[in-house]
């Protein structure tokens, strides 16, 4: 008992070297999807500092876990000196003030032959200036099962109605299939993919000025309403209700699903684990809403770099920025990331194989070129971000499909749900 | 009164069907998670799930052992557990001893504070202790973690060995005085050997407690070298993807050292539970 006692006291005592030693610059980045990706930049990172002659620390930090670790860095006045948010938190920081304007940066992007994705930059203005800078181009295509549209003699559904009269066909052929896998619950998939189909049919949640909600229009409740037709078809499985983010993608690389709208991580899941499935899926555009304001409204959003107020290091901040857009370098990471990030440059989606030569791939250049953010027709902006946290769409989804509300009235519902976030905004 | 045959077979099957439930409530769970870290990223997600793995595999302990940092991750984790489960039992020891024995202004209150003290959630907790470690220096550092764990194991270890206490009888103390003890001799000559099943079970409860911590592992360090592996963990959840083969392979391997923690203590916890908690 005394040994064991004196060996614990002395494994203790080995802790009271461990001091805290600051970084020059500390660099906080979100988990870019594979080990490889987050080691490169860690790499990149540490060769910076010893370039410039400073210490950098590169943390990889979770996605799940980012909004609380910055909670309190903020509070305790000890925030990292750049750190990366998912696009639309962009306009959060920035409202809060806790950002430097990078427009200089921005401008040394847009000056590299090809330019950028435009369609990206929006979400990162705010009051005139760029809060922070998109480093890729998050793009969600719908992944259809060719085997199963095949065996039922359609092509891939190019709208909704297509997708439709596909799915009654696959379910009719396949009862054990649930045909289009739309996470309906409160999950951020949930909320996002909502949006696609209701302003595929030509909705949309503010006017072109960003301050009027327009949610309740016809187009929207049509919309609900071929939800509604789909749910209660069986078309769309009633287990939606209750997925998580993953849900969707656990359904569909399990060949429970026929269709499903996500980000590449579930090519990047089949290229390494089911090559069968792979070979049976196409990542198409989502589909084109009926009508004349029907399209087909594929919603993007972008991982971005932001840096601190309150940084006592700016010049070295925006050094390393530079050194991670320095083209020939960036193409590094993003072919190391495989696929889940798009480059910024467009230059690069049509040069680099992993992009050119994977049919996979081959409508991802026009999606980002044409995609729509979140608060369309308005710019991004702190009202539509706090509407996409309150998780208005989903409740006003469930209120239709579960208590049985009618399309027109969840509707008007979320109408003045998101009126009254606006107006505490 | 006597029971008929009847009556005790309808017991025992009562009895056994209990057991049986107990068991499969509290072991399948472990069961997945080992089954699942032998199969394939494919056959996890097989339909219909497959209860044994149709072709076993280690590559997802090989990958957590030897091309992650995951080992590193554990080593922290018994860094802080050790260090937090020593300085619990000795200052829960200090703090429990003059409160179960000696008379003073404040000890009720005391008392009481100390499991108001553990009953306040992490979740309210851990915005100020992030200001104070800051304020000192230790955001990021195991020693800061340490301090952290602290605010809810010192209060738990001196609870717990204040019921202890009491059920050792004044008697042997009040000896000790007549002999010539200090207050400190006593406690260290004459009360702690006594109370050795308890101080097992209090320092066992600190280390699984500061063993499984999630929330301040997440917010108070970031980086490899400190963070601890419940943190680590959340590196396999990469969006909308699980890493599900190594996650239930870190866990499996994390498992270990509790349990066998958990059997070599497991006399000293049954003995250290009955008088302390019960009685106290």
């Amino acid at each position: 008992m005394k040994k064991l006692a004196m060996t614990l006291l002395v494994s203790a005592a080995t802790l009271l070297p461990f001091t805290a030693q600051a970084a020059d610059l500390t660099i906080w980045g979100l988990q870019a999807f594979n080990q490889q990706a987050d080691d490169l930049i860690t790499e990149m990172a540490t060769q910076f500092g010893k370039e410039r002659g400073i210490d950098v620390e590169y943390v990889v930090v979770p996605g799940n876990a980012m909004t609380e670790r910055l909670a309190a860095a903020l509070q305790a006045g000890a925030p990292p000196d750049v750190f990366m948010q998912v696009g639309p938190q962009a306009q959060y920081y920035a409202k809060l003030g806790v950002t430097l304007p990078l427009d200089d940066i921005l401008a040394t992007m847009r000056a590299v032959p090809g330019g950028i994705y435009e369609s990206t930059v929006s979400q990162v203005m705010y009051d005139g200036k760029a809060h922070a800078l998109p480093l890729e181009v998050d793009i969600v295509p719908m992944f259809a099962r060719t085997d199963l549209l095949k065996d039922v003699g359609m092509e891939v559904p190019k709208t909704w109605a297509d997708l439709r009269t596909a799915s009654q066909a696959i379910l009719k052929a396949n009862p054990g299939i649930t045909p289009f896998g739309m996470t309906l619950s409160s999950a951020n998939d949930a909320e996002s993919f909502s949006r696609m189909v209701v302003l595929s049919f030509g909705g949309e949640m503010f006017d072109k000025t960003g301050k009027t909600i327009t949610w309740n229009s016809p187009e929207t409740v049509a919309a609900y309403q071929y939800i509604a037709d789909m749910f209660a078809e069986g078309t769309i499985p009633r287990s939606t209700l209750t997925w998580d983010d993953a849900g969707n993608n656990t359904a569909y690389q399990t060949g429970r699903t026929a269709f499903t709208i996500n980000p590449p991580s579930i090519y990047q899941w089949m290229t390494q684990n089911d090559p069968d499935l792979l070979a049976d899926t196409a990542m198409i555009p989502i589909p084109v809403g009926p009508g004349e304001k029907g399209r087909s409204a594929n919603l993007i959003s972008s991982f971005s770099w932001l840096v601190s107020k309150d940084t006592k290091r700016p010049d070295d901040a925006k050094a390393w920025l530079n050194h991670f857009f320095e083209p020939a370098r960036y193409e590094e990471i993003i072919a190391t990331v495989g696929g889940r990030w798009l480059p910024i440059y467009p230059a690069q989606t049509q040069s680099m194989p992993l992009f050119k030569d994977t049919p996979a791939f081959a409508n991802f250049d026009e999606m980002a070129r044409n995609g729509l953010v979140d608060g369309h027709a308005g710019p991004p902006s702190a009202t539509a971000a706090a509407i996409f946290n309150a998780k208005i769409v989903t409740q006003s989804l469930q209120r239709m499909l579960v208590d049985g509300e009618p399309a027109d009235k969840a509707v008007a519902w979320a109408q003045a749900e998101m009126e009254r976030v606006a107006s505490a905004q | 009164m006597v029971k008929s045959s009847s009556e005790l077979i309808v017991g025992r099957v009562v009895t056994t069907i209990g057991v049986i439930v107990a068991l499969f409530w509290s072991l399948a769970p472990i069961y997945w998670i080992v089954v699942t870290s032998l199969k394939t990223s494919r056959e996890i997600y097989a339909v219909p799930p497959t209860l044994l793995p149709a072709r076993p595999t280690l590559a997802n302990f090989a990958t957590a052992l030897f091309n992650s940092k995951f080992p590193q991750f554990v080593l922290n984790s018994a860094t802080v557990a050790i260090a937090v489960t020593v300085i619990s039992a000795v200052v829960g020891g200090l703090a429990a001893y003059p409160i179960a024995r000696m008379q003073f202004k404040g000890r009720g209150v005391a008392a009481r504070a100390i499991v108001m003290a553990y009953l306040l959630p992490p979740s309210l907790l851990f915005i100020p202790l992030f200001l104070v470690l800051q304020n000192l220096g230790l955001i990021n550092t195991k020693t800061g973690l340490v301090l952290a764990y602290l605010t809810f194991t010192v209060p738990f270890c001196t609870w717990m060995l204040i019921g202890y206490f009491r059920t050792i009888p004044k008697e042997l103390d009040e000896a000790a005085t007549v002999d010539g003890a200090t207050r400190l001799q006593t406690l260290l000559k004459v009360i702690l050997p006594i109370a050795k099943p308890g101080l097992a079970v209090v320092a066992l409860f600190a280390f699984t407690h500061a063993w499984n911590e999630f929330l301040y592992a997440l917010v108070f360090v970031h980086s490899n070298d400190t963070k601890t592996f419940t943190a680590g963990l959340t590196g396999l959840i990469m969006g909308d993807t699980f890493i599900w083969g190594q996650l239930m392979a870190s866990s499996v391997i994390a498992i270990v050292p509790i349990l066998i923690i958990y059997i070599g203590a497991q006399r000293y916890i049954v003995e250290g539970l009955a008088a302390g908690s019960v009685k106290g």
